[in-house]
């Protein structure tokens, strides 16, 4: 099942858009936990101890699925009502999300 | 993504939330206390706790501390050589802060059996690391931190015990009762002359923790 730019896949003719959410073993913890200004956000896989470390556009992204917004386009939309950028080079924000799940820190539905 | 450098307020967090996941994948009781397990009311503003700390339900210490050996934990001073009560262990790991488990609090004379089912019996959930804890309740909360301040040589203050309402006082010195720790509790916040309270040789004189050379956790 392949992908479009939008995070979106034809199963049996029917549009299904991919809906993503925060892994089940997954904890971490935003910058403005500590009182700091940063936007930053320190990531563990609880199974594997893996560290990750978001700063910035993939912050901003990781917080609007942790609050649910979890389709790309919705992620698009919100960034946009924020006035905000987001900026991921070639692989675009469909990219950076495939790369979150490859890393086992998010889950496609 | 590389390996990043976490702020270690972070990593007492996310330790936090690991060593939850250890436990319940063991069927572990374990009360997180200290640190960003307590309320944020309760403390003064934001504090770089630098390890973890849990109470473990005695009857499973045992199976807990193999499951964190199992999970990539190593022993860093076990509970003969870690003064002063001997009531905790302090484990390491390659990604995780130090963990310190303690099998009993520092100043009750109940059983450690006694103090963890009373704390347990009306703890509450505490989100750490966006990852579910058990924590005490909020007058646990307060005894914890005011029994710390106890045995601590650094110039703290019970600032959970401060920050409190009457009624939150009442309750914990209700609990610091029934856990039979009145002494270390009127030592904690500074009440050193109450009547009876004998306490401030006793608690006074406690050594530091070698590990951090401060009053220890």
């Amino acid at each position: 099942m392949g992908f479009d730019a939008a995070g979106s896949a034809s199963r049996a003719g029917r549009i299904v858009t991919a809906h993503y959410a925060i892994a089940p073993e997954i904890a971490w913890v935003d910058g403005a936990d500590g009182g700091l200004e940063e936007s930053a956000a320190w990531i563990a896989r609880l199974d594997n101890a893996e560290l990750y470390e978001l700063r910035d556009a993939a912050w901003l992204v990781w917080v609007l699925i942790a609050d649910g917004i979890c389709t790309v386009d919705s992620i698009r939309a919100e960034v946009a009502d924020l006035h905000a950028t987001i900026d991921f080079g070639e692989q675009g924000l469909q990219g950076f999300l495939d790369d979150l799940e490859q890393r086992g820190l998010v889950t496609r539905r | 993504m590389g390996v990043p450098e976490v702020p270690i307020w972070a990593l007492t967090h996310l330790t936090h939330a690991s060593l939850q996941r250890t436990a319940e994948q063991r069927s572990i009781d374990l009360l997180h206390i200290k640190g960003p397990a307590t309320r944020l009311s309760l403390r003064d503003g934001w504090h770089d706790s630098s390890d973890a700390d849990v109470l473990v339900r005695p009857a499973h210490q045992d199976r807990f501390l193999k499951a964190l050996v199992e999970d990539g934990w190593t022993l860093f001073s076990g509970f003969d050589e870690n003064a002063p009560f001997e009531y905790a262990a302090n484990f390491t790991h390659p990604s995780w802060t130090y963990a310190d488990v303690h099998r009993q609090l520092s100043g009750p004379r109940a059983t450690p059996e006694a103090v963890f089912e009373r704390l347990w019996r009306d703890h509450e959930t505490a989100d750490i690391g966006h990852h579910p804890c058990p924590v005490p309740s909020v007058s646990g909360q307060i005894l914890v931190q005011t029994l710390h301040i106890a045995r601590s040589h650094d110039p703290e203050r019970a600032e959970a015990w401060a920050l409190s309402t009457p009624e939150l006082r009442d309750a914990a010195l209700v609990l610091a009762h029934e856990l039979d720790a009145d002494e270390a509790f009127v030592a904690g916040i500074g009440d050193l002359d109450a009547p009876s309270s004998g306490a401030s040789s006793r608690w006074d004189s406690m050594p530091q923790d070698p590990r951090h050379g401060r009053g220890g956790s």
